[in-house]
C-alpha cells in the first residue's frame, strides 16, 4: 500500500476517532431569570446534627451562592413525628445533635420558602445499611482518566453482602487519614523574648492530614451475581502523593439508597460529566424526589436523601505492597536546605539577627534542624520541620 | 412494466392471427373509384368496412392483385393516400387524415397542445439521404415518419411509439425524447411509450436514458405517425441527464412528496471518501435533512430519524449505516434506485409514519456477464452479476469491505493503534423467469460493523459490533392482461452486541436483536384506463431481545441476566384506487387497515395509579403466558392524494394521509447510534399516529432547456411522539416505560425546489422552511418537559437550502458541486449552576431553548469517464472529489465542561478539514 493512501487514512480516522475539538464562546448573560429552589438534604441513621441546605440556583459566572433564608423546614415521619429544623446559618437548617432517623420508618421533608411556596417530597424509607465486609488494597496500574498516564498506586476495593437487606444499591463516601511525617524535624524553638533557643516540649515531626472524597461514588448489586459486591474499586491513592508513605487509615461509609435516590444521583453524575462524542444524551435538569406544592410551576433541583449508613475502618501500610512493585514516596523532594553547609549555617550568636531581619521572616524561615554536633544551625522552611504546617498534630481517637 | 408487456403480446397476438387468414385477392383495377375494389374485397374476404363516403368518392385506384394477401392489398390500396386504414378482427376502419393506431391510451396524446411557434423545416438530409438505406447502420439511416402524402410544410404532427430495450424489448421507463429545435421534449412512461409534437420536415430525434446508451435517430416526419425506437443498454451510462424520469411525472402523477433516485443520480454529487451514497443523495432533495456530519439517520419533514421505513426489495433495514453514519450500508453498485415517499404515502405502505424509502436492487443482466469494481481510500467494492441460463435465469453478488482495520494497524505510536474500526457487507440476488407469467426473484442481504473504543468515550463501552441481514422472495404472477399481483416473504433481523471489557470483574457483553418476517400479497387491477385498483395484505411478526447481559470471562463478577423478550403481530390490509376520469384531474383514495397485538410470553409491571410511571411504584408484576394478547391497538389509515392540471404544463396537488408507527427506535442522543433500541408498543408505549396535509403547486417550463419547480406545503400531526426523561439510560432497562415520555408533535413547512435536467448544465435548488415542535405534556413534574408546553425538537431547523449543479464539460469529464446550509439544531445549555452534595451541577435551560451554530459546506467532485470505444475490455472512471471544500468548522456540538469551578464551552467539528478523495472505478 502507498504511503499517500496510508496517509489519507489515517486523516480520515483520526477525523473520526479524535474529531475535533475547541472552545466555544457562549454568551450567557440574562439567560438565569428562573432561579430555582435547591434542596440538598440527607437523613440517615447516625446520631449527628443532620443539616438541610437550601439554596438558590445562580448564574454561570456568579462566585455565590444565594442561600434561602427564612424558610420553614421540617421532617415528617410516617408515625406522625414532626421535627422542626432551626437555622443555624443562613439556608442551613439543622436538627438537634441527638437527632436520628430510625431504621424502617418513612420520612417526607417539607419545605416553606419564605415567600411562601411550599416544596414537599414523595415519602422515602430508611432502609437499614449491610455492614461492610472487607476492604482490602492491591497495587495496581490504571489509566488516568484525564491524561491517559497510567498511574501506579493502591487501589482499595470494597466487598459487600446485602443478602436479607432491602436495598442493593449504594453510595459510598471515604475519609482517609494518614500519617505525615516532615524529613527534617525541628527540635528548638526560637523564643523571641529571651531570644534564645529553647528545645521542644512536643516533638512535630508527626502529624496526621485528612482527605474525604468529593465526588459521588456509586455502587449497585443491579447487575451482580449474588447479591454481593466484591471487589468494588472505592478508592485510589496514587504512589506519587504522600498518603501512604507510612500509614494511612481508610473509613468507607455505606449509605443504602433507595432505588429512585440512586437513580437520581446517576443521572446527576452523567448529565454533569462532559460531552464531547456524537452520540451526546439529552441534557436537561434532573429532577430527583421534591415536588411543588405551591408555588410557581416549575422545578424544584435536588433530593432528600434518606439512608441508612454503615461503615468500615481500615488500616494500610507501605510494606503490603512492596513486594508487587509499590514505591514508598519520598517526603523530602522538595525540602531545599537553606543554610546547609557550616560556612552557610548561622552561629548561635547570629541567629538573633536573622530573626529580625525582615527578609527571612518574609521568606518565614522558622524552624530548626539540627545536625550533629551542635553549635550551629540548619535552617529550612517551615513545611519541611514542622508537621502541624500540613497537618493535625493531634493524634485521632481511632489510631492504632 | 406488467401493463407494457400487456400491450406488446396484444400486438403480437393480432398480428400473428391475421396473418393466419388463408384466402387470396385477385383483381385488376384501372382508375376505378375505391369503392368498387372495397365492395370486392368485402366480399371475398368477408369483412366490412367502415368509411365516410365523402372521404372517398373522389378516390381513384388502379392496380393488380394476384393471389395477394389481404394487408398487401390494403397497404397497396391505402398508402400513398389521405386515408389511413386499420383492421380489427373481420372489420376495416378507414380514416381520413389521421391514422388510427390500435394502442391504449395512444388518442388522448395526439391532441396535446404544442407550446411552441410553429418554424418550417426542410424536409431533406441533404446527403444522408440520397444513400442506399441498405446495409447502413440506424444512425445514419432515415426515417420517414407519417405519410409522405399528407406533409405539409410548417405543420405539426404528433409522433408516437414505444421506446423498447434492443434485443429484449422491454420497455424503456422515463427515457427522453426530444429535438433541438425547437426544444421540445417528453419522457416515456412506464410502457415506453411516447408522443411529441413536432413540426413536419426533417429532425434529429433525440433519446436519452438513465440504463440506455444515449442515441438519435434521423427522421423525416411527413405527418402523424408512429416511430418505434429501440436502445441499447449503456454500459457506463452517461449521466448527461440524471434526473429526468419523473420529468413528466413531476406534474402528472397524482402522489405527492415522491422523490425518485436512481443510481446514476447519485454520480452527480460529490462524494465523501470514494463512496456513492443513495441516502446520502437524497438529502440534496428537498424535505431531506440530514442530522449531521457523519451522523446516521435522516429527518423528513419534521419527522424523527426512526419514522422512515428503509426496506430493501421490500425487507425492513433496521440499521441503514456503517461505521457511525459516514457510509450507508447500501452499496450502489448493486441497486436499481429508490423511491422516496414523504408525503403522499401510497396505503401498501406501512409501520412507519414519516417516510418509505424503497430501494430496489437490479435485476442481474441475462444477457452477458459483468464484474464492476471501485477502490477508494477506506472501502473496495466488486460485484458480478450475469446470466446463469440466458434469458432466463441471472445472478448478481457484490461485497464491500473496508481496510481501515489492516491499516489502523501499519501505523505505530499513535492513540489510535488502540482503535479498530472494520465493516463489510454483501448482497446476492437471483432473478428467474418461470414464463412470460411468472416471475420469481431473492434476494439477501448481509452486513457486520464493528469497532473498540477506550471505555467512557461512548456511553462507557469498549466494543462494539451490529449486524443486518435481510431477506426476501418475490414471485409475481400475470393472471391476465388487467390483473398481476405478487406474494413476497421477506424477513430481516438487526442486532447488536455491545461490551466492556477494560476491568477483567466487570468485563461483559450485552446483545440485543430484533427480527421481522413478514408474508404479504399486493395485487394490481387495472379496470380500465381510469381506475387502477392496488390492494393487498401483509402479516408481520416481530420477535425483540431488548438484552441479554453475559459475563465475559472466568474472573468476571457480572451475572447473566436478559430483559423479556417481545413479541407482536402486526397485520394490515390494504385498498386504493388510482382514478383518472380526464386527463386533467387523477385522484387516489387509499385505506389501509392495520392492527397489532403485543404477545405474551412476557412480565408486565404495574404502576401505582395515582403516581407517575417511575420505578419507586411498581406495585405488581403480571405474568403473560406464550401467545397471550398483552396489547392491542388497530385503526384505519386513510390515504387521499389528487392531480389537477391546469394549463402551461402546470399541476396543483393536494394530498391527506395517516400512518401508523407500532415500533419505535429509543434515541437518546441528536444522532442515531449504533446502541439504539427498537421496541414495541405495549401496555405502556401507544402507537405513533401521524396525520399530514400537503399541498402543492407544480410547474414545467420547457424552452431551451426543461425547468420544474414546485411549491408544497405541508402540516403534520403527530400522537404519541416517543421521548425521554433526562438522564434516560436505555441500555437494558427492564422498565423501560418509565424512561418514556409520549406527547403530542406538530410540524410544518413550506419546500421551494427548482431542477433542470436536461443539457450539459443539470442541477438542482432546494429551499425548505420548516418548524417542528413536541409536547410532552404529563400529570406529574417528572413527566412534563418545559412547563408542558411545545417546543422545538431536536432536529427543527427553520432554513435548509441546498444546491447540487453539474456541469459536463464533454462526454468524459464532469465538475459537480455541492452546496448546504441548514439552520443550527437545538440544544439545551446550561444557564447556571446549583450547589449538591459539596458538588457543583449544571442547571440547564429549556430543553432545546439555543440553537447550535449554523451549518454551511461545498463540497467539489470531479468525474473522469474512460473513454467509451464499445469494443473495449474494461471500461473505468475516476472521481476526485473534495469534501468540505471551504474547510468550514461546523459545529457537530457544543457542549459544556467543569473546569476548575468555571464552565466552559467546547464545540465540536467533525470534519473541519477539507477531505480529498480519489475512488477508481472499473467494470468488465
Amino acid at each position: 500500500m502507498s504511503r499517500s493512501k496510508k496517509n489519507i487514512v489515517y486523516l480520515f480516522l483520526s477525523i473520526i476517532v479524535l474529531s475535533c475539538i475547541e472552545p466555544y464562546e457562549h454568551n450567557f448573560i440574562g439567560e438565569t431569570e428562573n432561579s430555582l429552589l435547591v434542596v440538598d438534604a440527607i437523613l440517615t441513621n447516625e446520631i449527628k446534627t443532620h443539616t438541610v441546605k437550601l439554596s438558590y440556583t445562580s448564574s454561570l459566572e456568579s462566585e455565590d451562592l444565594i442561600l434561602a433564608k427564612g424558610a420553614t423546614v421540617t421532617i415528617e415521619s410516617e408515625n406522625g413525628e414532626i421535627v422542626n429544623l432551626t437555622e443555624s446559618l443562613p439556608g442551613n437548617y439543622v436538627t438537634d445533635s441527638t437527632y436520628a432517623g430510625m431504621i424502617g420508618e418513612s420520612y417526607m421533608l417539607r419545605v416553606i420558602t419564605e415567600n411562601g411556596n411550599e416544596y414537599l417530597s414523595t415519602k422515602e424509607t430508611l432502609n437499614e445499611a449491610p455492614p461492610i465486609d472487607s476492604l482490602y488494597g492491591r497495587y495496581v496500574q490504571l489509566p488516568s482518566k484525564e491524561s491517559g498516564d497510567i498511574l501506579n498506586g493502591v487501589q482499595i476495593f470494597l466487598v459487600t453482602d446485602w443478602q436479607n437487606y432491602e436495598v442493593s444499591t449504594f453510595r459510598y463516601t471515604w475519609e482517609e487519614t494518614y500519617e505525615w511525617r516532615v524529613p527534617y524535624p525541628s527540635y528548638y524553638l526560637w523564643d523571641e523574648t529571651s531570644e534564645k533557643l529553647i528545645l521542644r516540649t512536643q516533638s512535630v515531626d508527626k502529624c496526621f492530614r485528612q482527605e474525604t472524597s468529593s465526588s459521588l461514588i456509586m455502587g449497585s448489586g443491579i447487575a451482580l451475581n449474588n447479591q454481593k459486591l466484591t471487589e468494588f474499586p472505592v478508592h485510589f491513592i496514587n504512589e506519587a502523593d504522600p498518603n501512604l508513605a507510612y500509614k494511612t487509615a481508610v473509613r468507607v461509609k455505606q449509605y443504602a439508597l433507595s432505588a429512585s435516590t440512586y437513580q437520581f444521583y446517576k443521572r446527576l453524575q452523567d448529565n454533569n460529566e462532559s460531552g464531547g462524542s456524537l452520540f451526546d444524551k439529552q441534557k436537561g435538569n434532573i429532577v430527583g424526589n421534591m415536588e411543588v406544592l405551591t408555588g410557581p410551576r416549575e422545578l424544584v433541583l435536588g433530593n432528600f436523601e434518606v439512608s441508612g449508613v454503615s461503615s468500615k475502618l481500615v488500616f494500610f501500610v507501605p510494606k503490603t505492597f512492596v513486594p508487587d512493585g509499590f514505591n514508598i514516596p519520598l517526603l523530602n523532594a522538595q525540602c531545599n536546605l537553606i543554610y546547609r553547609t557550616s560556612a552557610d549555617s548561622i552561629p548561635t550568636s547570629g541567629l538573633a539577627d536573622y530573626f529580625s531581619s525582615s527578609e527571612s521572616a518574609g521568606k518565614g524561615i522558622w524552624a530548626f534542624f539540627m545536625p550533629e554536633p551542635p553549635g550551629f544551625y540548619v535552617i529550612l522552611s517551615e513545611p519541611c520541620t514542622d508537621c502541624r504546617i500540613n497537618g493535625d498534630i493531634e493524634i485521632p481517637t481511632f489510631w492504632e | 412494466m406488467m401493463r407494457a408487456l400487456f400491450f406488446v403480446l396484444v400486438l403480437l397476438i393480432s398480428v400473428s392471427s391475421y396473418a393466419q387468414i388463408i384466402p387470396k385477392f385477385n383483381g385488376s383495377y384501372v382508375s376505378a373509384p375505391l369503392e368498387s375494389i372495397i365492395l370486392d374485397l368485402e366480399e371475398q374476404f368477408q369483412i366490412k368496412f367502415f368509411y365516410d363516403h365523402d372521404w372517398i368518392d373522389t378516390v381513384q385506384i388502379s392496380g393488380d392483385f394476384i393471389n395477394t394477401r389481404l394487408d398487401t392489398v390494403l397497404n397497396k390500396v391505402f398508402t400513398n393516400q389521405k386515408l389511413s386504414y386499420f383492421l380489427s378482427g373481420n372489420q376495416v376502419y378507414i380514416s381520413y387524415q389521421k391514422p388510427i393506431i390500435n394502442q391504449f391510451g395512444i388518442g388522448k396524446f395526439f391532441n396535446r397542445e404544442s407550446n411552441y411557434e410553429p418554424i418550417k423545416k426542410g424536409l431533406i438530409f441533404a446527403k444522408e439521404y440520397q444513400k442506399d438505406q441498405e446495409g447502413i447502420n440506424e444512425l445514419e439511416k432515415v426515417y420517414e415518419v407519417g405519410d409522405r402524402y399528407q406533409f405539409v410544410m410548417g405543420e405539426t404532427a404528433s409522433i408516437a411509439g414505444y421506446v423498447s430495450q434492443s434485443g429484449n424489448e422491454l420497455p424503456v421507463e422515463g427515457a427522453f425524447i426530444y429535438v433541438e429545435e425547437p426544444f421540445v421534449g417528453t419522457s416515456t412512461d412506464a410502457s415506453g411509450f411516447y408522443t411529441l409534437s413536432i413540426p413536419t420536415g426533417k429532425h434529429i430525434l433525440l433519446l436519452q436514458s438513465i440504463e440506455m446508451k444515449n442515441t438519435y435517430r434521423n427522421i423525416v416526419v411527413f405527418s402523424d405517425g408512429t416511430f418505434n425506437i429501440d436502445m441499447e443498454v449503456d454500459v457506463i451510462a452517461l449521466n448527461e441527464v440524471v434526473v429526468n424520469s419523473d420529468r413528466d411525472i413531476n406534474i402528472e402523477q397524482a402522489q405527492m412528496g415522491v422523490t425518485k433516485i436512481g443510481i446514476e443520480e447519485t454520480k452527480s454529487i460529490p462524494v465523501l471518501l470514494g463512496e456513492r451514497d443513495i441516502v446520502k443523495a437524497a438529502t440534496t432533495t428537498s424535505g431531506v435533512q440530514a442530522v449531521g456530519e457523519g451522523a446516521a439517520g435522516v429527518n423528513i419533514r419534521g419527522g424523527k430519524a426512526d419514522q422512515n421505513l428503509f426496506t430493501i426489495d421490500g425487507a425492513t433495514v433496521y440499521n441503514t449505516s456503517h461505521f457511525f453514519g459516514f457510509f450507508s450500508i447500501f452499496n450502489s453498485e448493486s441497486l436499481e434506485g429508490m423511491e422516496l415517499f414523504k408525503g403522499g404515502i401510497p396505503a401498501k405502505y406501512g409501520g412507519r409514519i414519516s417516510s418509505v424509502f424503497d430501494i430496489t436492487t437490479k435485476v442481474p443482466d441475462k444477457e452477458k456477464y459483468i464484474v464492476k469494481g471501485g477502490i477508494g481510500p477506506v472501502t473496495s467494492s466488486l460485484l458480478f452479476e450475469g446470466p446463469l441460463r440466458k434469458e432466463k435465469t441471472s445472478l448478481m453478488m457484490g461485497g464491500r469491505a473496508t481496510y481501515s482495520d489492516f491499516v489502523l494497524k501499519q501505523i505505530s505510536n499513535t492513540p489510535l493503534s488502540n482503535q479498530d474500526a472494520d465493516f463489510h457487507d454483501f448482497i446476492l440476488k437471483i432473478d428467474h423467469k418461470i414464463d412470460k407469467d411468472n416471475t420469481l426473484s431473492a434476494s439477501g442481504y448481509y452486513s457486520f460493523d464493528s469497532f473498540q473504543l477506550d471505555s467512557d468515550s461512548l456511553l462507557g463501552y469498549s466494543d462494539f459490533s451490529y449486524t443486518n441481514a435481510n431477506f426476501s422472495v418475490n414471485w409475481m404472477h400475470q393472471f391476465n392482461d388487467d390483473l398481476d399481483g405478487s406474494l413476497r416473504l421477506t424477513g430481516s433481523q438487526y442486532g447488536y452486541r455491545i461490551g466492556y471489557d477494560k476491568l477483567l470483574t466487570q468485563a461483559f457483553d450485552i446483545n440485543y436483536d430484533i427480527s421481522e418476517l413478514t408474508a404479504s400479497t399486493d395485487f394490481n387491477y387495472y379496470l380500465d384506463e381510469k381506475n387502477h385498483f392496488n390492494f393487498g395484505t401483509s402479516m408481520k411478526k416481530y420477535q425483540v431481545n431488548p438484552g441479554v447481559r453475559q459475563p465475559l470471562g472466568d474472573l468476571s463478577n457480572i451475572s447473566f441476566d436478559e430483559i423479556n423478550p417481545e413479541q407482536a403481530l402486526e397485520s394490515a390490509i390494504y385498498f386504493s384506487n388510482q382514478y383518472d376520469p380526464t386527463k386533467n384531474i387523477s385522484l387516489y383514495a387509499g385505506l389501509r387497515y392495520s392492527l397489532y397485538t403485543q404477545l405474551g410470553p412476557s412480565e408486565s409491571y404495574q404502576y401505582a395509579l395515582d403516581k407517575p410511571i417511575n420505578q419507586a411504584f411498581i406495585v405488581d408484576t403480571l405474568s403473560y403466558g406464550k401467545g397471550v394478547p398483552m396489547a392491542t391497538y388497530h385503526g384505519p389509515e386513510l390515504r387521499l392524494s389528487g392531480r389537477f392540471s391546469l394549463a402551461n404544463l402546470s399541476s396543483v396537488k393536494v394530498s391527506y394521509n395517516r400512518s401508523r408507527q407500532y415500533v419505535h427506535m429509543l434515541i437518546n442522543s441528536a444522532s442515531l447510534a449504533p446502541t439504539d433500541i427498537w421496541r414495541l408498543s405495549g401496555k405502556y408505549v401507544a402507537p405513533q399516529i401521524a396525520d399530514q396535509f400537503s399541498i402543492g403547486y407544480y410547474k414545467n417550463i420547457v424552452g431551451n432547456n426543461v425547468l420544474e419547480f414546485s411549491v408544497e406545503t405541508y402540516y403534520k400531526d403527530i400522537k404519541n411522539l416517543v421521548d425521554f426523561k433526562v438522564g434516560a439510560d436505555l441500555q437494558f432497562n427492564k422498565a423501560i416505560e418509565t424512561d418514556l415520555l409520549q406527547g403530542d408533535g406538530r410540524s410544518y413547512g413550506l419546500e421551494l425546489s427548482a431542477k433542470k435536467s436536461n443539457g450539459w448544465f443539470t442541477g438542482w435548488f432546494n429551499y425548505t422552511w420548516s418548524r417542528s415542535f413536541i409536547r410532552l405534556n404529563g400529570d406529574f413534574a417528572e413527566e412534563r418537559v418545559n412547563g408542558g408546553d411545545f417546543f422545538q425538537t431536536t432536529y427543527d431547523k427553520p432554513h435548509y437550502l441546498n444546491m447540487v449543479t453539474n456541469y459536463k464539460f464533454t462526454r468524459r469529464y464532469s465538475l459537480s458541486l455541492n452546496l448546504v446550509y441548514s439552520s443550527g439544531r437545538p440544544v439545551t445549555y446550561p444557564i447556571g449552576k446549583w450547589q449538591f452534595n459539596t458538588a457543583e451541577s449544571l442547571q440547564y435551560s429549556e430543553r432545546n431553548a439555543f440553537r447550535i451554530p449554523d451549518y454551511f459546506r461545498v463540497d467539489l467532485g470531479f468525474d473522469v469517464e474512460g473513454s467509451h470505444k464499445a469494443k473495449k475490455l474494461a471500461h473505468s472512471f475516476w472521481t476526485f472529489s473534495i469534501y468540505n471544500l471551504f474547510g468550514r468548522d461546523n459545529a457537530y456540538s457544543i457542549f459544556f465542561k467543569t473546569v476548575d469551578g468555571d464552565v466552559e464551552g467546547y464545540k465540536m467539528t467533525v470534519f473541519a478539514n477539507p477531505i480529498p478523495t480519489i475512488t477508481f472505478n472499473f467494470k468488465i
